[in-house]
């Protein structure tokens, strides 16, 4: 079991590096950093021509991506190196996680856009909607401080069956790390038909009801925590509110070094597709890095975290 | 002591509002302007009726329905200018059923329940109708097919089912569970194409102008035009949206009035200019009947079918727009209601998952599209705008008992004239309403009294003002007056935000257990004092 952390020539990995890093010191797992070769098609053996030419030069590449992540990992971190020859950026990462039996990706974010908006590339796109284990995303600019471990992970909470089996397994995950768990609801404040004549308060009172239905699963869920073995070092109940998802996020307080792990809640086939609304809103919008959880992974991680919960 | 609570007492018990700009008002942005206010009455007014009130309506009054277009919008206005001011003395943002209950008290916030019930209902199934014709000349202008009459009409109407309605609310109702909203960009979208369409309608139309056809412009006089009236009353439901907005507006003491005024003139020059374009198009015989009416007088004119293609997509698409807010309104009511305890609690029961009461709007679309399958357009617009005006009746009465009652509250928005106007509105809704059918006043009587027998039987024990009452929670001082009956008490009960619901807080168990001790102790006193 590893830290899968991928790398890629001439875009930052300053910020999935750094996240990798804290990921893989919580959790003490070894770190192994990939950067993919992607340029042969069909791949050739022996290297020759102008083919070859180009072939050697995007290993070279690869090669200088992993010296600067070299550089940016630090001494206490047992870490490897590695470059994996891949169809594609996307599916060389997820060919090398499946051969280390990863257990979680980290890439970087492209950039960050205006109102602080993380913006994603067309590789970790293509990432959340088919890895099977679970990815974080780190945004641009993210930097952990030196040394630092996970204090808490915050699980976002849907109130469906899926959302609650994950918290209990982020929950048994961060125990195991001697972290704390934070269950976590976003909405935005609803805004009613202007037209229809019944005013607003009746959309608060449906919040209201919302919000007391979704503490009382969540206390629930903290129920069940509480028979773990091993107990979290915290455990929190919070509901964050505003009047967009960047402004709901930001509305409840975050540590510096916190996570948040969001299930995408894709129906079967359109999973394939698209991540589930919420958790692409969340992963563009959350002040802090974002580990999604695709539906196909949850079984796996929350069976983890039930193993590691009775170890 | 208040532990006991007369008939009289129950009957007009009134349910307390934060009056200090309490929890509700104080994440209120007043955000909308005045133009946007004016849209907002434009947008929620159009549509419902003019698409298909004229084939209803010439027949009834003739020519002359111009008249009956006027003397519905005078009436509609004169309400909502009431409305308004009912809306901004009361600092919830609710319904009409709100506001009664925290102006007159219990009894007639259920009259105007009853009402709002029908005419919301009854409205969505009225317009899903409409919808149906317009769909069908779509369809058969596009791809030259239509439904076969059995699946397209009422069975008064020598049809079994109207499909097409009842998928409509079928698609609405998939809608609000998923959890929808209508934003004021949204809104003007809709006003926008609404307009264009009519005005195209206008403008095609006018070219089939032939002033012979108003010749015998009053076919059947006075009486006709009321009539007409009664039935057109409809197409100016949704005025109030304006009111109902108002205390997200700026400035709403100048701006109310203003958009409210504004919002009718635009709506009434509308539908007066389509009712001219085609009256002067058609003679009034051959009104009767029609369907989908506005697409068909144009194709007539032109001979071509694009222009009633046109409009017939613009119907579509808006009408589409207006049956998914009213739908949404109704299950709101509902909501409410079920929160006072005054509706079954099936009602407020929320949807963790989609953040809406997808049992309230199942049960509710099931309902609304059964009537829309089985009744005839005619009685279903009659039927709403009886609900409209009774509950607009209602709205002006409370305004003048609290004028009295509470004459130093403060009201954003002052009704002028008064007290002229709300006696105008009262004369108005009570003229119109006396010249409907016979039926339409049966049937609607008969409903009122299936809502107020309910209420006596459960409403009155389950209302949780009354439960708030009795524990002592909240003491009334006279008719309509109240007072909290324990500060320290109703500190806790803001504290958890709920300062209305006591058994719907979860862990403020102090009430909860006093309560339990209480209505043991006095129910049976409370008992003997109601019969």
């Amino acid at each position: 079991m590893s830290v899968v952390v991928g790398v890629a020539p001439g875009h930052c990995s300053h910020a999935a590096v750094s996240l990798a890093v804290l990921l893989a010191r919580s959790s003490d797992l070894p770190l192994v950093v990939v950067a993919v070769d992607a340029a042969g098609w069909p791949p050739q053996r022996p290297l020759s021509g102008v083919d070859g030419e180009y072939q050697r030069f995007v290993r070279e590449q690869a090669e200088a991506a992993l010296d600067e992540a070299r550089a940016l990992v630090p001494d206490d971190i047992d870490a490897s190196y590695i470059v994996h020859d891949g169809p594609s950026a996307r599916r060389g990462l997820l060919e090398a996680c499946e051969k280390l039996g990863a257990q979680r990706l980290v890439v970087g974010a492209k950039e960050t856009g205006p109102d602080g908006e993380v913006v994603l590339g067309s590789v970790v796109t293509g990432l959340l909607q088919s890895a099977h284990l679970p990815v974080a995303v780190a945004p641009h600019g993210f930097e952990a401080a030196p040394g630092a471990r996970l204090q808490r992970v915050t699980a976002a909470y849907s109130g469906s069956e899926t959302s609650a089996e994950l918290v209990l397994g982020a929950a048994a995950i961060a125990a195991q790390a001697g972290e704390g768990i934070r269950i976590a609801s976003f909405h935005t404040r609803p805004r009613a038909f202007l037209t229809a004549r019944v005013g607003r308060d009746v959309e608060n009172e449906i919040i209201e009801d919302w919000e007391a239905q979704i503490r009382e699963h969540a206390e629930a869920i903290l129920s069940t925590i509480e028979q773990f073995e091993r107990q979290p070092a915290s455990v929190e109940v919070a509901v964050g509110a505003g009047d967009s998802w960047s402004a709901a996020l930001r509305s409840i307080p975050w540590l510096d070094t916190e996570v948040l792990v969001v299930g995408s809640s894709s129906l079967g086939a359109i999973a394939k597709i698209s991540l589930g609304s919420h958790a692409v809103k969340i992963v563009r919008h959350s002040p802090v890095p974002v580990v999604v959880v695709p539906r196909r992974a949850t079984d796996d991680y929350v069976a983890r975290g039930r193993s590691t919960a009775a170890a | 002591m208040s532990t006991s609570q007369t008939l009289r007492q129950q009957l007009f018990r009134v349910k307390p509002v934060p009056r200090d700009g309490g929890e509700s008002g104080s994440t209120l942005k007043r955000s909308i302007g005045l133009f946007q206010l004016t849209l907002i009455g434009v947008g929620g007014t159009i549509g419902t009726g003019i698409f298909f009130i004229l084939s209803e309506a010439v027949p009834i009054a003739g020519p002359a329905v111009i008249w009956s277009f006027i003397i519905a919008a005078t009436v509609a206005g004169l309400s909502a200018l009431c409305y308004a001011e009912l809306a901004s003395s009361v600092p919830v943002s609710g319904s009409s059923y709100s506001y009664a209950y925290s102006t007159l008290g219990e009894l007639p916030a259920m009259g105007v329940a009853a009402c709002l019930l029908l005419e919301y209902g009854v409205s969505t199934a009225a317009v899903a109708v409409g919808w149906s014709q317009y769909v069908n000349q779509l369809m058969g202008n596009l791809f030259g097919f239509q439904l076969p009459a059995a699946l397209s009409a009422a069975p008064e109407e020598g049809g079994i089912i109207n499909l097409p309605a009842v998928i409509l609310i079928a698609m609405c109702a998939f809608l609000l569970v998923r959890g929808t909203s209508h934003s004021v960009v949204a809104n003007t979208i809709m006003v926008l194409i609404k307009i264009a369409v009519l005005l195209f309608f206008v403008a095609v139309g006018i070219t089939g102008w032939n002033a012979n056809n108003f010749a015998d412009f009053a076919p059947f006089g006075f009486s006709g035009v009321m009539t007409g009236a009664g039935l057109i009353f409809f197409s100016f439901v949704g005025l109030d949206a304006v009111a109902t907005a108002g205390d997200e507006a700026k400035n709403p003491r100048r701006n109310l009035p203003i958009a409210l005024v504004a919002a009718l003139v635009v709506v009434t020059t509308m539908y007066v200019l389509v009712a001219v374009a085609a009256l002067g198009a058609q003679p009034t015989s051959e009104f009767e009947g029609q369907s989908a009416g506005l697409s068909q007088i144009l194709e007539n004119i032109i001979g071509a079918t694009w222009p009633g293609t046109l409009v017939a997509a613009g119907a579509v698409i808006s009408i589409f727009s207006v049956t998914l807010v009213v739908l949404y309104g109704q299950t709101r009511i509902l909501f409410a209601m079920s929160r006072d305890g005054m509706a079954p609690k099936i009602f407020q029961k929320v949807n963790p998952r989609t953040m809406t009461p997808v049992a309230n709007t199942i049960i509710v679309s099931v309902i609304v599209a059964i009537l829309a399958g089985v009744l005839p357009i005619n009685f279903l617009a009659e039927m709403t705008s009886i609900g409209t005006l009774a509950a607009f009746t209602v709205v002006s009465i409370a305004v003048m008992v609290l004028r009295k009652r509470e004459p130093d509250l403060e009201r954003k928005f002052r009704v002028p004239l008064y007290p002229v106007i709300p006696i105008l509105s009262i004369i108005g809704c009570l003229w119109i309403i006396k010249d409907l059918r016979p039926i339409t006043i049966f049937v609607f009587l008969g409903w009122t009294l299936v809502v107020l027998v309910w209420w006596w039987f459960t409403g009155r024990k389950n209302s949780v003002l009354g439960e708030q009452l009795k524990t002592g929670l909240i003491r009334l001082v006279g008719p309509g007056r109240y007072r909290d009956g324990d500060a320290e008490r109703a500190a806790a009960h803001l504290e958890t935000g709920t300062l209305n619901i006591p058994d719907l807080a979860p862990g403020d168990s102090a009430a909860g257990d006093d309560a339990a001790q209480h209505s043991g102790g006095s129910s049976p006193q409370g008992r003997g004092d109601e019969r």
